[in-house]
């Protein structure tokens, strides 16, 4: 379906043609350059090397053939991207067609007879692997994607057995471009499939990618000097079929047959991306994306991707006690008695014993705190968002209009923003945006910055508001800066009764509108009130040192040596997440299990274990945690929410609760007198940092060095 | 026990776990959505988590100091007996 | 075998073999930043300009603006002394509401854009066949020779001429020719070549057209068909109808 833009785009330096106001500001003009067809029709069927198959209306030759079980070699089809056809391997012969036809871009026609094995095709098909060859360096030996690279295969496999190229010119070459420090370069093999080209246009948003000249001088690249700046940007290194991009900071580290995979769950931002680790013994040598429709379909985040370098430098190996002003080893004896001691010494009571949660916290390790805390009498845990439960951002997919509060989700999710880019560029999606403008790599109707702004649109003045009410699923995704913010509650409220105002199309039985957008893998740490004089921080890094107050015993579980142990009295070793097998949920609510990739380093144990083992020391009364096995923490998770042990799905909210839930809410936040200061995305600047925020990675401080700062990040071509 | 008043200090977490469409958990349900609300009124700050997952035997959970933990099951209660097993709970 | 000399044998170690020209093309396909071509250097359309821009644009539908890229490029490198520098891309960019590396794609893909910056007159000389079976190799020399003995592809120091080597312009019955600007001067000799770029060096434009004083293509030799009167109405008919 094709958009029609009406909406006036930014203003040049020069002045538009025409005086219209400018209402409605998007840097990507609203302009939507694609259309698809969005209903499906019947199943067709055809016959695919004597095989029935039925396929339905609208696919392309090529996924039927596949769906028939014939494997079609393909260099610039990629089934998340639009069609090129531009390489010619799919080539198949159809019946009564005088030439051999590009499968992925000849839909599918009822009764049509296709043959993919016959001499015509393997011709076809040397041929074109030929033409391919011919201008390929022979890099093989110092090419990363040997070994998993889709030319060596497929030549192996459909290409003819001996070379005719001798030309005395020799082979093309292209000079290799700078990305940025996360993208290698080497364009002399680049087989012009523009499989980049596609993604950075549809999927990330950025579109700086390109084809320059044109025949035999073509050249991918940005043709100006310019890295590519998205988020999703390391993708590109997945798609293309050969060596042409590639990992940097994985360049020259391993080759494909000496990893093992093992699949996990992302934990870098909220959205729980399925990861495949591939290490090479206790090593973590990258992280690919894994499949997984409902999450993050095939793509992956930079920092998921990248920051696994950080997991090698500062972590914490043996148990640290304080003596002084420095760090001493331990055993763990000593630093369990040690924390024993602590605890006494305090004298913490109750509410006076403090828990606090990081990032980067696995469920069972919250449970084991929590439970912890409790036995030792108190309360003092972080909490949720206030008022009570988080809903889970849901259905971004499904929604007709979304309204986001400030929140940027490029930078704090940035997958899901490319699902909702996915869903502006071939449904009828519109986005209204309150907080802070930004580029998102999709065009949003900007309401305005402040409390003020969110109060006008309820009321139902300003731009975006006809949309939101005639949308039949709308959305409102509310940023977890929301919490931070001192409208905060004001906000909250207004929304509320928005919600239940609207609640006939927000909160049905089969839509929950309402969701709160989180942005780090565990709960967010909010603090509570208090003094407390014994301080457990679990992987918490983001504590403010000025809130601790000087004399409280703060003992620190994690597994890098940061800011959190810095602070502390006593430092227990615990492992990064891609050492343990553990539970973690993610902004949807959907409860996913990670795998253990790696052994842990030195004396470091799984974060649970040692909460269980930090107080079962004989002299205290109340006895140890109930459970000493990872299958009887998950039984205490199953007894707190049956969500948690049900893993990859999602349990939709139901009505009636939801409804009663932002009652709640809004008496609760009522009150509240607006500031009106704008909102800001956790500022701009640390909204990116956020982005490439892993301390310990040099991957990541290149990053931020590039695309934050925009400096010279210091990585030659040849590095 | 009306349920339209503080409780004790000593009540440090109420957890209801129900399915969101079962007829079983029809009882938890209807209490839920009458009583919430006036809970959180007179406990602002009482932590009261509602958890639903399909298919899920409806049980309420009551937290009191030093993490002790007492239950009831509220499998195909309507909602006046639900109110009732959650109050004895609570002041158990 | 057994024959064989010590010099023959040399011979055959050194590996005889004829290599044919690399054919490079003789453009850059990637931006660098110079003094004279930078993002930097500002460009806009004149107000007379910035109209026809608009006359242009309302040919084609609203939310195909990008649509008039290739014309509007065209008249910026009008504007622009005949070469398309970055900021007019960029300019352009902006003024259709399209990413700046669309336009950079186009601009790269057709030859006709310029991106380094070119003389006073561009003369383009066409040695396609059937022009080089008319003497278009001679033209090139004679041209290249008189203009100070640059090569096709380079300018003259003084800036005024800059001389490259074409495709068929489509002048074939004309040939040989080259093209000055937007014109076509055709049926060339040298000394009719010189005559001309000589008044071009004076600041005259000299006619365009067949230079050797026939009209466009007519046989120089005279006619061969259409000599006579044409008929007109009633003549050679019956008495009845005239």
């Amino acid at each position: 379906m094709l958009r029609i833009v009406s909406s006036v785009s930014r203003p040049t330096s020069t002045g538009l043609l025409g005086k219209v106001a400018v209402t409605t500001h998007t840097p990507h003009n609203g302009r939507r350059s694609f259309s698809s067809t969005s209903s499906r029709g019947a199943d067709i069927t055809l016959t695919v090397d004597g095989k029935e198959v039925t396929v339905p209306q609208g696919s392309a030759l090529i996924q039927a053939c596949e769906a028939a079980g014939a494997t079609i070699p393909r260099f610039c089809y990629h089934d998340r991207l639009a069609i090129a056809g531009n390489c010619r391997m799919c080539l198949v012969e159809v019946e009564r067609s005088p030439k051999p036809v590009a499968s992925c871009a000849m839909p599918a026609m009822p009764g049509s007879k296709v043959f993919t094995n016959t001499p015509l095709v393997h011709e076809a098909r040397e041929g074109v692997m030929e033409f391919l060859l011919a201008n390929h360096p022979l890099d093989c030996p110092i090419c990363d994607q040997g070994g998993e690279c889709d030319l060596q295969d497929q030549s192996m496999r459909y290409g003819s057995d001996r070379a005719r190229f001798h030309e005395i010119t020799g082979k093309r070459a292209v000079e290799n471009k700078d990305l940025g420090p996360l993208v290698k370069t080497s364009m002399n093999r680049c087989i012009q499939c523009t499989r980049c080209v596609r993604f950075a246009n549809e999927v990330a948003g950025v579109e700086e990618l390109g084809t320059t000249g044109r025949g035999n001088d073509m050249q991918i690249g940005t043709y100006v000097a310019k890295t590519m700046d998205s988020e999703l940007s390391g993708n590109v290194v997945d798609l293309c079929p050969v060596g042409a991009l590639t990992s940097k900071p994985y360049a020259y580290h391993a080759r494909p047959w000496e990893l093992k995979n093992t699949e996990s769950i992302d934990v870098m931002d909220a959205v729980g991306s399925n990861i495949r680790i591939d290490s090479r013994g206790v090593e973590v040598m990258r992280i690919q994306p894994k499949t997984n429709d409902d999450v993050n379909e095939e793509w992956i985040s930079d920092k998921t991707r990248y920051a696994y370098d950080g997991l090698k430098f500062q972590r914490l190996t043996t148990p640290l006690i304080k003596r002084g002003d420095r760090f001493v080893s331990a055993t763990w004896e000593d630093a369990l008695a040690a924390i024993a001691d602590g605890l006494a010494a305090s004298g913490a009571k109750d509410d006076e014993i403090q828990g606090v949660v990081g990032h980067l916290t696995d469920a069972e390790s919250i449970v084991a705190l929590k439970d912890l805390i409790n036995r030792l009498g108190s309360d003092n845990l972080a909490l949720d968002q206030p008022g009570g439960n988080a809903a889970p951002v849901h259905g971004v997919e499904k929604a007709d209009a979304i309204l986001l509060i400030g929140t940027n989700p490029r930078h704090e999710a940035a997958v899901l923003n490319s699902r909702i880019r996915k869903s502006w560029l071939h449904t009828g999606l519109e986005v209204g945006l309150v907080g802070e403008r930004a580029d998102t790599t999709y065009g949003y109707d900007f309401i305005g910055e402040d409390a003020k702004a969110l109060s006008n649109f309820i009321a139902g003045k300003g731009p975006f508001v006809e949309k939101f009410k005639n949308a039949k699923r709308p959305l409102i995704i509310v940023g977890s800066a929301l919490a931070e913010h001192p409208d905060g509650k004001a906000m909250y409220n207004d929304l509320a009764k928005f919600v239940e105002k609207n609640k006939d199309k927000l909160v049905t039985p089969e839509w929950n509108g309402f969701s709160i957008l989180q942005r780090v893998a565990s709960r967010p740490a909010a603090y509570e009130l208090g003094f407390p004089k014994f301080i457990y921080l679990l992987n918490a890094d983001e504590v403010d040192p000025k809130s601790i107050p000087q004399d409280a015993f703060v003992v620190y579980q994690g597994h890098h040596g940061d800011l959190g142990a810095q602070l502390a009295d006593v430092c227990l070793p615990g492992v990064a997440y891609t050492e343990k097998g553990v539970t973690w949920v993610n902004t949807e609510g959907r409860a996913q299990l990670g795998r253990a990739a790696v052994s842990s380093p030195g004396a470091s144990r799984e974060d649970w274990k040692i909460i269980r083992y930090v107080f079962s020391w004989p002299i205290y009364r109340w006895g140890p945690l109930p459970y000493d096995d990872i299958l009887e923490v998950r039984d205490r998770l199953w007894d707190i929410s049956p969500t948690l042990v049900r893993y990859d799905v999602t349990e939709p909210t139901s009505q009636e609760i939801a409804i009663a839930g932002l009652k709640t809410l809004a008496t609760q936040t009522g009150g509240a007198k607006v500031a009106g200061t704008p909102l800001r995305n956790l500022s701009q600047t640390s909204t990116k940092l956020i982005l490439y925020q892993e301390r310990e990675s040099v991957t990541m401080a290149q990053c931020t060095r590039a695309f934050v700062k925009g400096e010279n990040y210091g990585f030659t071509a040849f590095a | 026990m009306s349920f339209a008043k503080a409780f004790s200090p000593a009540l440090r977490e109420i957890r209801i776990i129900f399915s969101q469409t079962g007829p079983a958990s029809a009882g938890t349900r209807q209490f839920i959505v009458s009583k919430y609300p006036d809970i959180k009124k007179h406990n602002p700050d009482l932590p009261v988590l509602i958890r639903e997952a399909t298919g899920t035997p409806a049980r309420a959970f009551a937290r009191f100091a030093r993490g002790v933990e007492q239950h009831v099951e509220l499998e195909n209660l309507s909602a006046p007996e639900v109110e009732a097993k959650v109050a004895e709970l609570i002041s158990s | 075998m057994l024959s064989r000399s010590a010099l023959s044998r040399s011979i055959l170690r050194t590996r005889l073999f004829s290599s044919s020209r690399p054919a490079r093309s003789d453009a850059l396909f990637v931006h660098r930043d110079t003094p004279y071509n930078n993002p930097k250097i500002a460009f806009e359309f004149t107000p007379e300009n910035l109209k026809r821009a608009q006359e242009i644009i309302s040919h084609y539908p609203p939310q195909y603006k990008k649509a008039a890229v290739i014309p509007l490029l065209d008249l910026g490198q009008r504007q622009n002394k005949g070469w398309t520098s970055i900021s007019v891309m960029n300019y352009v960019a902006n003024l259709l509401e399209m990413p700046p590396m669309r336009v950079y794609e186009v601009a790269t893909f057709y030859t006709m854009f310029n991106r380094e910056p070119i003389g006073e007159h561009f003369v383009q000389v066409c040695t396609t066949t059937p022009c080089m079976l008319r003497g278009s190799t001679e033209i090139l020399d004679t041209v290249c020779g008189h203009l100070g003995g640059i090569k096709p592809g380079q300018t003259t120091k003084d800036g005024k001429f800059t001389v490259i080597e074409v495709e068929c312009q489509g002048a074939c019955s004309n040939a040989p020719m080259f093209v000055v600007g937007d014109d076509f001067y055709e049926d060339l000799t040298p000394q009719s070549t010189k005559k001309i770029l000589d008044a071009f060096k004076k600041g005259e434009k000299p006619k365009p057209g067949p230079q050797s004083g026939r009209l466009t293509s007519e046989n120089s030799a005279g006619l061969t068909a259409l000599s006579s009167k044409p008929y007109g109405p009633g003549e050679f008919c019956l008495p009845e109808f005239q």
